[in-house]
């Protein structure tokens, strides 16, 4: 209950602050042109139980050269934490935000009708269907499932479901925070929950006596700047690319750095839900550097030209079929949305974008 | 009967072990049978239905199998995903080395000192590597490397890497015709002086092979958790095999790694990032149980896993136990069928020697028995079935004689019967013709009885037709008679001479003859209507004897005769019957005896026939010593209107009525008349009565002799109502005489009329007169009444003297009642009686 309520807490602070930054974007329009150069904005939101985003975000947060560099350009910086990228993507598409982590169902949801700039790619690892052992996917028939509606978990349960020869009727669709899923779980309101990572290896890390994975269906999320945001700053987005990818090679070079972002993740993570995460930290890492590998550093969906219709398009033809996305949104629509321009001038010239220079506050 | 006889044969009861009686068997079949189900379901309960519940067990080592092919898809994911990732370490190692990066081709070489592919080789030989290849970016073609390739073939990946400077790492896998066998490749880019900013002059490719990979690391152990059929299929993004296959296709042809593309669901799935498991039909078309994952090695290489082992080989042992259990069901019903039949035939063998005992029984043969040397209830049932056989064997003997017996009693009846029948029938025939005869008879008889029966109504009508003309003519004679004898009697309380008084007697008495004529008609008529009642009353035997003589005691006298009255202490005095006939009869009697005496006495005497104590048998006779009665007349002496002869009436007057009347009154009062006579002696006449002796005594009931004078009132106002002159005379002059007032009117008409003008005290009114009626008369006055509240006193004086006519004029209102001829001192009394209210 006291989870509960710290939760509503901190998504009452949470639109405090977009609906006041709505105002303050709406009410001085014309006041801005004359201290725009002062008063601009870089409105980023992210979503801490995202891994290995979450971490990823939590260095950006911390980079000061990502931040002196940002001030020095008179943009100020907000960081956003969200529960799931559908809260980050209804925000964005209110123009509350000018960029977002997002995982895959959630951008083709947002960039079949918004126009958005996918400038580098955070995640691939699996998101999960967890249930008591021994259950199939066709065992989910019946089955009260919790989830968290167009998300990656959402996605890998259509998925699953689709596996096993069902659809959502077949089961009974329960909303739910991903924080809340492995409680209801273990008290029996629901028998099932479709979450992605870090949650799923968090539960099964306590409960696999009991539980597993049905089905799991590879997720992957990206950093989105709105198109808008782009035009008029595309040297502050190089800059958010810069530190995306200072980040990763600050995890690379010693695993100590990662187990740091991951204690900040973790800290914000209570922070967000009320509760510590159940999985340890080396558990946290060891999974981070494993999903580091498969990540693409750029934005590009593949390097070969016969393999562009990859996952993503995948699930963009699944989600059409099954009504989720209209049939009139084509691939082409999504594929356009990413830039690799602004990560590949980045790892041209690794020196100047200063991707392997490291200055990160502690505090 | 012998003791042997069936009536002799008595079953004891036997004790019989308990496990040999069919109860015992069965109590302890059920026992068995019931303890059986209660093991099975408590077996059932403790450990489930092994190997019985098909769908429940299938789905059950579906699951099992299922989470062992996700353990090893895991586990071997891991395995590959590590080794990988040591490769990639190994090349990261050999490209962070100062003596590569110092490498730099000139001119499109590469010179390699035999030192450095020394160590190259020994790296490649540490770390398990197929290759290490130092590879011209701008032609992907490899210049250097251990071993030492003849001919490297360029790879178009290789070249694309020089297209994109950022990359930083490149994964790919290959097939190598050669030696047969898939290659991973991990080639990353040689930069000088490892200047990240500066493009590479050399790429560093380690290549290692995934089939020894495979074969060391994946495929061990696999037959032990997996059988003979399971199998890792490690397949790349194309769904290619990427390492040789356990199974042949469906075609039969062995599938080439990197060639062959892999048609199955599991596959697909796992190449389209989903990971889980599934039951569908593997690379070969057979159902398999399989589980499924995606390998991303790097940001654009992935990999298929599928792990899956053939249906019928993880069903095989549930199959083969369930046909084991099937055999042994099928066993166990053809033993149960067996015993069955054997148990059924031992319990049922008794039965079925005693069924055909029965059929021999039934054919005629009852010294038939059954084997009584077997156990149990069968023992006691084979006794009592013998038993009763003995006991059907003497009955049927019993019955044979007594049918036997009865057949010949039958025969012999029948004989008689028929004998019968004949008799009857000629009988019949006899009282039929009899009955006709009868009939006819019954016929003329009933003709004659109608015609009776008419004549009995005819002359019963005639008689009723006389009695009444003789009523009504007493009736028309006594109205005169009574103008004459009260005129006489009138006339006798003037003052005459001694012959007028003779004359005035001489009157009197020929009235009172006449009128005596008159009664005796009218009793007579009263008789043989019907009509004349016997009323019982009270009365004195000895007074009422007195009285009849005192009647006659003037002539007694005057003949110079004399009476004799002896009547016993014995005789009751006080007897109840009618007075007035006793009287009536006695004084007929006595009457006679005057009449026809001459000379002598007459006895008068009672006796008692018979004592009863509440009533008596009285014989009284009246005994003279007369002429006496010829015996030939003796016998109708009671018939009416006769006599002795014709002399008699000539020489002593009479109408020959008045024994005939004597006779019916005697009859009526339940006794009977007689006489007794000799001819020129006298006569006997007897009179027998049988009376009830009276309980209350006679003498309060004698009412003493009235001596006062005719009126002694005052003068009454009458009204005399009369339509008869002489009437009218005899009585106003009578009344006159006794001071009243007297208006005479002459119907009821003028009745009604005189009584609106005046008042009377008293009306004298006769009943039948012209113009008005007396009795209409009194009607229309006794209305009048109604209506004032007045009541004048109104006596019938009538003709009318048959018995009920006073009650029916009292009833209709007429206060008094006077029949004609009117005697003055009734009149008086009558009056009297009814002013005293007034």
């Amino acid at each position: 209950m006291q989870n509960k309520v710290i939760s509503m807490n901190i998504r009452l602070i949470q639109c405090c602050f977009l609906i006041l930054v709505s105002i303050m974007s709406a009410a001085v329009p014309a006041a801005a042109t004359s201290v725009s150069e002062k008063k601009v904005e870089l409105r980023i939101a992210y979503q801490p139980l995202a891994s290995p985003a979450g971490a990823i975000m939590e260095a950006v947060k911390r980079d000061r050269l990502f931040l002196q560099a940002m001030a020095r350009k008179g943009i100020e910086l907000r960081f956003v934490p969200t529960l799931k990228g559908g809260d980050a993507v209804t925000a964005f598409r209110k123009g509350e935000l000018d960029a977002t982590t997002v995982g895959d169902m959630p951008l083709l949801e947002l960039a079949f009708e918004t126009p958005v700039t996918v400038i580098g790619q955070l995640k691939r690892n699996f998101a999960s269907i967890v249930a008591p052992r021994g259950t199939t996917a066709p065992g989910l028939k019946g089955k009260r499932i919790g989830y968290a509606f167009a998300t990656t978990g959402h996605y890998a349960l259509l998925k699953t479901l689709q596996n096993g020869g069902l659809t959502e009727r077949d089961v009974t669709l329960v909303p739910l925070d991903v924080s809340e899923m492995p409680d209801a779980l273990l008290k029996g309101s629901v028998d099932a929950f479709a979450a992605w990572e870090p949650t799923p290896s968090q539960f099964l890390a306590l409960h696999s006596d009991r539980y597993s994975t049905t089905g799991r269906q590879s997720s992957t999320a990206f950093m989105v700047v709105s198109k808008a945001y782009v035009g008029k700053n595309p040297e502050s987005v190089q800059l958010l690319a810069t530190s995306l990818a200072r980040a990763m090679s600050w995890f690379e070079k010693d695993a100590n750095n990662l187990r740091q972002a991951v204690s900040w993740n973790q800290t914000t993570i209570q922070k967000l839900t009320g509760k510590p995460s159940i999985l340890s930290t080396e558990d946290l890492i060891r999974q981070i550097t494993s999903d580091l590998q498969t990540i693409s550093y750029s934005a590009k969906l593949s390097i070969f030209k016969d393999q562009e219709k990859n996952l993503l398009a995948d699930e963009l033809e699944f989600l059409k079929n099954i009504g989720k996305l209209p049939k009139s949104v084509q691939w082409i629509n999504i594929r356009t949305s990413f830039d690799n321009r602004i990560m590949e001038k980045i790892y041209r010239k690794r020196s100047a974008s200063l991707i392997n220079k490291f200055d990160y506050e502690f505090k | 009967m012998n003791s042997s006889s069936p009536d002799n044969i008595r079953i004891e009861p036997t004790v019989i072990p308990w496990l040999q009686s069919i109860r015992g068997k069965m109590v302890l079949f059920f026992t068995a049978l019931l303890c059986f189900i209660l093991l099975g379901i408590q077996l059932i309960q403790m450990y489930g239905i092994p190997y019985t519940n098909y769908r429940g067990t299938i789905n059950e080592i579906t699951v099992n199998q299922l989470e062992t092919l996700t353990a090893i898809a895991d586990s071997r994911k891991e395995l590959i995903e590590n080794w990988v990732r040591n490769r990639r370490r190994n090349a990261r190692s050999l490209v962070e080395n100062p003596i590569i990066q110092d490498l730099q081709p000139r001119q499109g070489k590469l010179a390699v000192s035999p030192q450095i592919l020394e160590w190259l080789e020994s790296v490649r030989s540490d770390y398990q590597l197929s290759s290490i290849n130092l590879i011209l970016p701008s032609s992907g073609i490899p210049v250097a490397g251990v071993p030492v390739l003849e001919a490297l073939q360029p790879i178009d990946e290789r070249r694309t890497i020089s297209k994109n400077s950022e990359f930083n790492e490149l994964v790919l896998t290959t097939y190598d015709a050669v030696s047969q066998s898939s290659q991973l490749h991990i080639i990353l880019p040689i930069r000088p002086n490892g200047d990240p900013d500066k493009a590479p002059l050399l790429l560093l490719e380690v290549e290692t092979s995934i089939d020894q990979f495979f074969d060391s690391r994946l495929q061990p152990h696999l037959v032990s958790l997996l059988g003979k059929t399971g199998e890792v299929v490690l397949l790349d993004s194309r769904k290619q095999f990427l390492t040789k296959a356990k199974h042949p296709l469906s075609d039969g042809s062995m599938p080439v790694p990197m060639q062959t593309v892999i048609h199955s669901k599991a596959s697909e799935l796992a190449i389209s990032g989903s990971e889980g498991t599934i039951a569908a039909e593997d690379y070969r078309g057979i159902p398999a149980l399989a589980a499924y994952r995606h390998i991303q090695l790097s940001p654009d290489v992935a990999w298929g896993m599928v792990v899956k082992r053939d249906q019928h080989e993880i069903y095989a042992a549930l199959q083969h136990k369930t046909r084991i259990y099937w055999w042994f069901a099928l066993f166990g019903v053809f033993i149960t069928v067996i015993m069955a039949l054997f148990i059924a035939g031992r319990l049922t063998r008794p039965l079925r020697r005693m069924v055909s005992i029965a059929i021999s029984i039934q054919h005629g043969d009852l010294d038939a028995r059954v084997d009584e040397t077997s156990r149990g209830e069968t023992a006691l049932l084979a006794r009592a079935f013998n038993s009763m056989i003995g006991k059907l064997q003497g009955w049927h003997i019993e019955l044979d004689n007594l049918v036997r017996q009865r057949t010949e009693q039958l025969s012999a009846a029948n004989q008689e019967l028929q004998l019968e029948v004949a008799e009857r029938t000629r009988a019949e025939n006899a009282l039929h013709e009899k009955t006709l005869l009868l009939e006819e008879e019954i016929a003329e008889r009933q003709k004659i009885q109608e015609a009776l029966q008419y004549s009995k109504l005819a002359a019963e009508s005639a008689n009723r037709a006389k009695s009444e003309f003789l009523a009504n003519m007493s009736h028309e004679i006594r109205t005169p008679m009574n103008g004459i004898i009260g005129m006489t009697q009138l006339l006798g309380y003037t003052e005459l001479n001694d012959e007028q008084k003779e004359y005035v007697a001489a009157i009197t008495t020929s009235g009172n003859n006449l009128l005596s004529l008159i009664n005796d008609i009218l009793d007579l008529s009263k008789i043989e209507a019907m009509k004349l009642d016997i009323v019982m009353d009270n009365f004195g035997l000895r007074n009422c004897i007195s009285e009849v003589v005192t009647t006659q005691k003037l002539r007694i006298y005057k003949k110079g005769l004399s009476v004799k009255i002896d009547v016993p202490s014995d005789v009751p005095d006080s007897l109840l019957g009618d007075q007035l006939r006793i009287k009536q009869v006695l004084l007929n009697l006595l009457g006679n005896a005057v009449k026809f005496t001459e000379n002598g006495s007459i006895n008068i005497a009672v006796t008692v026939v018979e004592d009863h104590g509440s009533d008596v048998l009285l014989d009284m006779s009246v005994q003279d010593s007369g002429i006496g009665i010829p015996a030939d007349v003796q016998k109708r002496i009671f018939d009416p209107f006769t006599q002795a002869d014709g002399s008699t009436t000539r020489n002593y007057g009479g109408t020959g009525l008045g024994l005939s009347i004597c006779k019916r009154l005697a009859e009526l009062m339940g006794g009977n008349i007689r006489v007794e006579s000799v001819e020129g002696v006298g006569s006997t006449f007897y009179l027998r009565l049988p009376l009830p002796v009276a309980t209350v005594s006679m003498q309060a009931k004698l009412k003493p002799q009235d001596t006062s004078p005719l009126w002694d009132g005052h003068p009454l106002k009458i009204l005399l109502v009369e339509d008869n002159l002489i009437n009218i005379k005899c009585c106003k002059t009578l009344l006159e005489k006794m001071g009243h007032h007297i208006k005479v009117d002459n119907n009821g008409r003028d009745a009604l009329d005189s009584l609106k003008k005046e008042s009377f005290d008293l009306i004298l009114m006769d009943i039948q007169m012209p113009v008005m009626n007396g009795d209409d008369a009194l009607y229309i006055l006794r209305e009048r009444e109604l209506n004032s509240g007045t009541h004048l006193p109104v006596i019938a004086l009538t003709a009318y003297a048959l018995k009920g006519d006073k009650e029916k004029y009292l009833e209709i209102g007429f206060d008094g009642y006077l029949s004609k001829p009117v005697e003055v001192r009734k009149l008086v009394d009558e009056m009297k009686r009814v002013t005293s209210g007034s």
